[in-house]
Parts: structure tokens; sequence; C-alpha cells
């Protein structure tokens, strides 16, 4: 019985998701996460690459300071009501030239106190070598 | 075999469900306004006109205010109100103190301001707070745009972390700090508490650090005036903090929850609630909207600008209007600013909807306008004592003598007083002048007088003669609008209504020519006795020759004048009789609520017995057959009878004079043509003053401070009149009248312009 359900399950890996066996975690050379309430930073959220060009525009607006050689990779969150929102990266990995990003967005606790502005998080990366990217949220 | 397989087996499970599980993405505010009726727009009552000297609030940069141009705030500064000597205390991210455009507004930070890292650094951290600090005080310097009150200065307390979060200790421990601060006037938090509460004693579970301070700090004596955001969770029930208002009374005086609108030029919203905002809900009591969508302010990490969308970005730009009404207003308390602030708000159309906006949308034109009506203070010099009384403005005057009208113009010019709003007793500052009006001399020399003392009347006269006297009564319709009586002898003379000129030609041969009234000026009468307000009585006694009275009386005023003729040089001795006619005059007038005819009502009032004691001469003397010589001067000293509670204080006597030279011939080319030339100086007071004390500042004690403005009377010039007077009988019932007048300083003023008037009247009577 063992045997069958080791058999199924290596044909089911092999068949769903067989690279993520492969798949090697890493960790980025730079990561800058934070909350902004600018309005042109997150009016377009989401991902952006050191192709896009609003991807030093966004990081001038955290700070025009920045060095940008220090990123490759933005993501910007969906906005939220208020503050209290914290981005964080739960793990990167990679697996042949795709980079998979796993980010979490944690909630204000109940009853705390936040701003009361519209926030989007943010978290700038360099990740070597950064080619495909895909972003999970949670 | 057995155990790789269990293991491979454990370690693909979290595999499958991680493979083959999709990222979740999270929602981001709700949208969709609520609104459905008629946004309108407050009215600015700035105009073209209202500019200062510095900027005009009407020019572009005005406008690309949009969130300012939405609640009129150019009408406050154009009434002087910009936040100046207001503190705001700013609880947030911190602040970015050195911002060029906010730095000279910054209060240095106190001890303890950063309650979260627990140092003395209120730095911002995050940009929120820098944000919020330059809506409320961003400064006036054509950088950037400005503020709403652009002159209060911004404590900084850094209570929220770089993620905008913070705690029921970091942000209690900032209010206690406040508490003790007593320059801070205003406390703007835009943050709130995302929960209910349904009782003072559940919201204060929220935060016992919060709560327990916020009530100390609106118990103080004097409270500190706190403002909190909404929130942004589209519901119907604002945050934790507004929620609170409407459990706690201490808390809710003095509190003002604000929920945010697009404005219609800023967002899709047109002026409706903004899809993010969260409506005023419970607290609705001691909540009001205000522009919160995409203003622009202050970064925090460089010198430049950032627009960002909340009730965060709302609730600074009401402490930013309660810092301009606070300052506008001194006698309010903090209570009263924000039920003026409420009180004022747009709340027609779409803000009617008091569960959505509360109160409606900030105005700040209504707010730093008049709700009731103006009032004078009287009787107390404290704002709310039951002894204290009010006057609306209209009741109270001060219509000036032309003898002293010019000093009082001079005097008063930019002297200012405080005046009150009946709703709460709001100090506004008004010109003392605009409560005075001029009498005026030069005007009865206009062509419109004298024609109109030319128009033909419609009244009947009749004159009866019996063994008594003359009767002459001139009726319109069934009124008596003149009446005479002349006894025989001429010893005695009634008179109602007649003008003193008439009243002294029947009974005084000295006047005659001279006192023509066609020519305007009754120049060689008594100037103490103001006849004219219709119904004026008068009585003459001529005992004889020699000796004689007059009294008078003003029916409407209430006056009462008396004065002994003494004519020294009438005798049945020619010798004396050469001597010319004299008549010496002594007397006095006492006028009820006047003096010298000026009259004046309410905190200008005098009292009812204000008197002059006056003296005359009049003198005439025939030079040869044609030529006649008249004089007469008079001089007052007049005592001003103070009223209780008058703005009148006090005064010196007022010493007046009068005088008139006169030469007239008869014959003149022609026989039945006359001709006369005098000069006349009307009365003009040459020495005197009197103390106005007038209200000219309050404080939020409610206490009225008075100043001293002491008004010299003796006006800058001296009048003199110049006339030439031709007459001309062309046949038994007509006549032919020529007048020249030049006028020097009129009114007794230095600034007037030199007057010449020339008349010609051909008069028949049918």
């Amino acid at each position: 019985m063992l045997n069958k359900f080791v058999i199924i399950s290596s044909l089911f890996l092999f068949s769903c998701s067989s690279y993520l066996i492969q798949a090697e975690e890493i960790t980025p050379e730079n990561l800058k996460c934070g909350s902004n309430s600018g309005v042109a930073f997150f009016e377009k959220n989401g991902s952006f690459t050191i192709d896009d060009k609003d991807f030093n525009y966004k990081l001038g607006l955290i700070d025009k300071n920045l060095d940008k050689s220090d990123f490759n990779f933005i993501y910007i969150s969906q906005p939220q009501s208020s503050g209290g929102y914290v981005l964080e990266v739960e793990k990167i990995t990679k697996n042949k030239n795709k980079h998979r990003i796993y980010f979490k967005e944690n909630k204000p606790s109940e009853g705390s106190r936040s701003i009361a502005a519209i926030t989007a998080t943010y978290c700038f990366l360099k990740i070597d070598n950064l080619d495909q990217v895909v972003v999970f949220i949670k | 075999m057995k155990n790789i397989s269990k293991i491979l087996a454990i370690l693909s499970l979290p595999l499958i469900l991680s493979a083959c599980g999709g990222g979740g993405g999270s929602g981001g505010a709700a949208a969709g306004g609520v609104g459905t009726g008629t946004v309108t727009n407050c009215t600015d009552g700035g105009g073209s006109t209202h500019k200062d000297t510095e900027y005009d609030y009407f020019s572009s940069v005005y406008h690309s205010l949009k969130p300012l141009t939405a609640v009129c705030a150019s009408s406050a500064y154009a009434r002087g109100a910009t936040g100046d000597g207001i503190q705001v205390a700013v609880v947030d991210t911190g602040i970015h103190e050195t911002h060029t455009d906010i730095n000279a507004n910054m209060i240095a930070y106190t001890n303890g301001s950063d309650t979260v890292n627990s140092d003395n650094d209120a730095s911002d951290d995050h940009g929120h707070g820098s944000h919020v600090a330059g809506i409320i005080a961003a400064e006036h310097n054509n950088s950037g745009g400005h503020g709403v009150a652009y002159d209060a200065e911004i404590y900084g307390f850094k209570a929220l972390n770089a993620s905008g979060d913070g705690s029921d200790t970091t942000l209690g421990n900032a209010f206690g700090l406040i508490e003790n601060i007593a320059a801070i006037d205003i406390v703007n938090n835009s943050w709130g508490t995302n929960a209910d509460c349904t009782s003072a004693s559940s919201c204060r579970a929220g935060g016992t650090t919060i709560y327990d301070n916020w009530e100390d700090m609106s118990q103080l004596s004097t409270p500190k005036i706190t403002v909190f955001a909404a929130g942004n969770d589209s519901e119907d029930q604002p945050s934790l903090e507004c929620q609170t208002m409407a459990y706690n009374t201490d808390i809710s005086a003095v509190s003002i929850c604000v929920v945010a609108v697009s404005h219609s030029s800023l967002g899709k919203d047109g002026g409706f609630l903004a899809s993010f905002s969260n409506q005023c809900g419970k607290a609705a009591s001691y909540c009001m909207a205000a522009p919160g969508d995409r203003l622009l302010s202050l970064r925090h990490n460089s010198n430049g600008y950032v627009y960002k969308n909340g009730t965060s970005m709302a609730a600074p730009m009401v402490s930013g209007g309660l810092a301009l009404v606070m300052q506008e207003f001194s006698s309010l308390t903090p209570a009263q600013v924000v039920s003026r602030l409420l009180s004022t708000a747009n709340d027609s159309g779409e803000y009617s909807q008091t569960a959505i906006y509360g109160h409606g949308m900030m105005n700040l034109n209504a707010a730093t306008a008049a709700v009731g009506s103006l009032q004078t203070i009287g009787g107390s010099n404290l704002l709310d004592d039951p002894s204290t009384s009010y006057n609306d403005l209209v009741n109270n005057t001060f219509t000036s003598s032309a003898a002293f009208s010019n000093a009082l113009t001079n005097a008063l010019a930019g002297q200012t007083m405080e005046v009150y709003d009946s709703f709460d007793r709001a100090n506004f500052e008004t010109n003392v002048s605009s409560f005075f009006t001029s009498g005026s001399y030069t005007s009865q020399n206009t062509v419109e007088n004298h024609m109109a003392r030319l128009q033909p009347k419609t009244m009947e006269k009749v004159k009866t003669k019996n063994l008594y006297g003359n009767f002459t009564v001139e009726t319109d319709g069934n009124y008596i609008e003149s009446s005479m009586f002349q006894s025989a002898g001429d010893f005695l003379a009634l008179g109602f209504n007649q003008s003193t000129n008439s009243f002294e030609n029947a009974v005084d041969p000295l006047s005659g020519f001279f006192n023509d009234s066609n020519f305007g000026n009754n120049y060689l009468v008594n100037p103490y006795f103001h006849a004219g307000s219709g119904q004026d009585y008068f009585m003459s006694f001529n005992s004889n020759s020699s000796f004689g009275m007059d009294t008078f009386t003003n029916a409407n005023g209430n006056d009462l004048g008396l004065a002994f003729n003494l004519n020294p040089l009438s005798s049945t001795s020619g010798d004396a009789k050469n001597a010319g006619d004299l008549q010496i005059v002594l007397g006095t007038n006492y006028e009820q609520n006047k003096f010298l005819n000026s009259s004046s009502t309410g905190v200008f009032a005098t009292g009812d017995m204000s008197n002059t004691n006056f003296t005359g001469v009049k003198y005439k003397k025939n030079l040869g057959d044609d030529f006649t010589f008249v004089g007469s001067g008079f001089a007052g000293y007049t005592h001003i009878d103070k009223a209780s509670n008058s703005y009148i204080d006090k005064s010196t006597p007022l010493l007046t004079s009068t005088f008139t030279l006169g030469l007239a011939k008869a014959n003149f080319i022609k026989k039945n043509q006359r001709i006369g030339f005098f000069i006349n100086q009307p009365q003009r007071v040459e020495d005197g003053s009197l103390n106005l004390r007038v209200p000219t500042s309050s404080d939020r004690g409610r206490t009225v401070t008075y100043s001293n403005l002491n008004v010299d009377l003796e006006p800058d010039a001296r009048q003199i009149n110049f006339d030439i007077i031709f007459q001309k009988a062309v046949t038994e019932t007509s006549n032919l009248s020529a007048n020249l007048t030049h006028v020097q300083n009129g009114d007794h003023s230095n600034s007037s312009k030199n007057q010449n008037f020339i008349s010609l009247f051909y008069k028949k009577t049918f």
C-alpha cells in the first residue's frame, strides 16, 4: 500500500511541478521593504523589473538617493485603507531562469492604530541573474 | 525502500500543495461613492477685492490649491486669518522639520516627542506626518502651495512607526506630553482604530492610555481641540476614536471627526464622499467633511511634494480651519471654536445627509463671517455676564455737528473697536468711524437746497389780525405746518415750527435783510437753539425795547433753551439811538441725548442733561442813509452729560464760537435795489475733547479689554463764508435775487476744496 502511494506521489510530482523539486532557494542580494502612501507610488502597482520605464521613478519616490544599481525588482502591493501593513519576503526560489518570490503582507493587528491614509506596501530587491519572475502574495 | 517511500511521501505533500496553489492578491480600498444629492460649493467672499499686499488669493497659485478653494479659504485670509499665533500638535509618524516649506513654522521638538523610540527626535521615517503637517501649515512663500493655516506653528510628535502603526502606549504617551504643553491649541490625529465601541467604557477599553489622556486634555481649563480622521474603510461608522466622541461629553465638546470628500476638480467623485472614506455615523454631531482626495503636501525625505489620499488628509484640513477660526476670534473658547466651525459648515444638498457628512462640508468663508447679528457690548466687560447688554450695530449711531465733525473724522481715522456676533460673541473688528456720521455746513449751499427753499408752497397761509395781535397759520390740508402769534406792540411772540429767522424777524427789527432765508444761512441768529426738527416751539417776551427773553424747546429732542436779551443802547434818546442797536444775549440750552445738536444712540449715547451756556452779541448801525453795518458773535461752553454704559466716557467742556460781519447798501445803483456783503464763520469748536472708551480686545476667558481714545474736537481749519447778495424789486409782487458765495475750508477742514456758488432767482407771487 505504501509503495503504491509513493509511486503515485512521485508520478504527480513529476507531472505537476517536477521542477520545484529541483528549485533552489535563494537570498536576495539587497532587500528593502516598507509602506508608502504617495498616490503616484501606488497608482500603478504590482511588479516592476529594471527594464520597466517606471522602475527608477518608483525607486526615486521612496528615496531619491537610493542607488539604482542596488535593485533590479520592485513589488508594490495593492493599496490598503490604512498604514500598519507590512510586506515581507517569505522566500525566493529559482528554477532554471524563473524566480518565484513569495511575499506575505501582514495586516495591522486587530484594534491597532494606524495612519488613515491610503497606503501600499512595497519591497525593492536585487536578485542575481534575474530573468523571469513569478510573484506570490498572501 | 519502505523508509525511502515514506520520506518521499511526506516531503511530497507540501510540495504538492505549494506547487499547485496560486498566490492571492489583497483587496484594495472599496469603491463606490455614496452621494446621490446635489453638491453645492461654498460661496467664496473673496472676489477680486480680496487681496493683501503680499499675495493675490485669486491668482493661479491659489487656484492650483483646489482643496483650499473647495473650503473658501481665501475669504478667511482676506479677513486676516492665517493661523498666526496658533499652535497645532501633529501626532503622527514625525515631521520632516527641515523641509524648506515648513521649517519656519516648526517648533523645536520637545523632550520625549518621539514616543516610538523614546527619544527627542520626532523626525519622519514614513512620510505621512510630514504630509499632514504641510496641509496644516506649509509656509506661504509662493513655493509649492501652502497650508490651510500657513502661519500656524507645528509641534511634531512621533507616535507612529515607520509602517504607520502605533500603540496605545506610543499614542497615549504623546497625548500625555501634549497635555502639559499649555501653548498647544489643537491636536491633529490622522490615525485611528478600525473598531467599534458602544459605550464610554468599551471605547476606553480600546486604549486606556489614549482615552484617559485625551479626556484629560479635554478637561483642562483651556482644553485642547482634538481632530481625528474618520478612517478609510468605506464603512458607515467611523473609527473607534470618532465613535468615542459620542460617549464622552468632555471629549466631544472639543473634538471633531473628519470624513473625506473628493472635490470635483480633484477626483472622480465630484465633491461626494470619497469612495474610501468612512461615514460620520454615530459621531455625526461632532463630524464634518473636508477634501481628502489627492492633496499635495510635503515629502519627508526631500524638499519636494507628493499627493496622498485619505481621511488622514481631510483631518488636517479641519485642523487648519480651526486654527484660522481660533486666531480670528480671540474671544471664543476652544469649545466655541469647534462649535462655530461645525455650525457654519455647508449642509445643503448632498451635504445635508447627516449620517454621512455630519454637519457638512467645511466652509471657511462662513466660519470667519458673522453668523448672527453683530452687536456692541455694554454694561460689563464679561461677554457672558447676565448684566452685559448687547445692541445691534444699527442702534449705535453718532451724528456729529459740523462744529467738530472734521476733528472727529481725523481722530477716528484708522481706529478700530470690537463688536460681537450674537451667535457666540465672536469678536469682530470694525472701524470706530463706521458709527459716526458727519454733519456738514457746506451742504447747505448746494443748488438743490437753494431751490428747495424757493419751491412754491402748496400750503395755505392765513393771516388774521385782531385786538391782541397778528396770527399767522400755515396749513397743509388739515395739518398746521407752522403758526405764529405776534402780540400787539410786539412784546410777545409765540411760534410753532417757525424758523429761528422768522421768529426773530417777528420781534427783532435787528435781523431784517440779512436773515432773509432765501439766502440760506442763518448767520445772525442764535446758533445754540437747534431748530428744524419739525416740532419746535418758540416764545419771545420783550418787556420793553431794552430787555427781552426767548425760550425755545424742541419736542423731538426735548431740548430746552432760555436766553435773556439785553438791549443797552436802546433808548428814546436820539444820541443813544445813533450809537446803534446792540443786543447782548445770555442763555443756556439743555439737550437730551445730544450736545451741540450732535445726536447719538446706543453705546455712543450722551445723557439727558448736556448743557451749553452761551453768550452772544448782535450789533447793527446805520451808516448814513443807505449803509447798514451788522455784526454778531456767539460763544458757548458745553458740558457733555455722560450716559451710563456709554463709550463716551468723559470729556472736557467744549468751547465754541461763531461770528458774522456784514455791510448792506440800500438803493444800490437804482432805487429798490439792495446789495449786501458779509463774512461768516459757522459754529466751530475752539477747544475741548472727549474720551471714547471702546472695546478693543477680548480673550478666551470671555473678558473684554477696553481702550481709551482721546479725541480732540478742535477742527484742523476754520470755515469762512463770503457772501454777496443782490436784490431787486422788479414789481410789487416779484423780485430778482442774485447770490455769490465763496466757502473756504468747508466744514472747518483744510482738506476741503474751496467752493463757489452762484445763484440767480426770480420770484413772483401770484
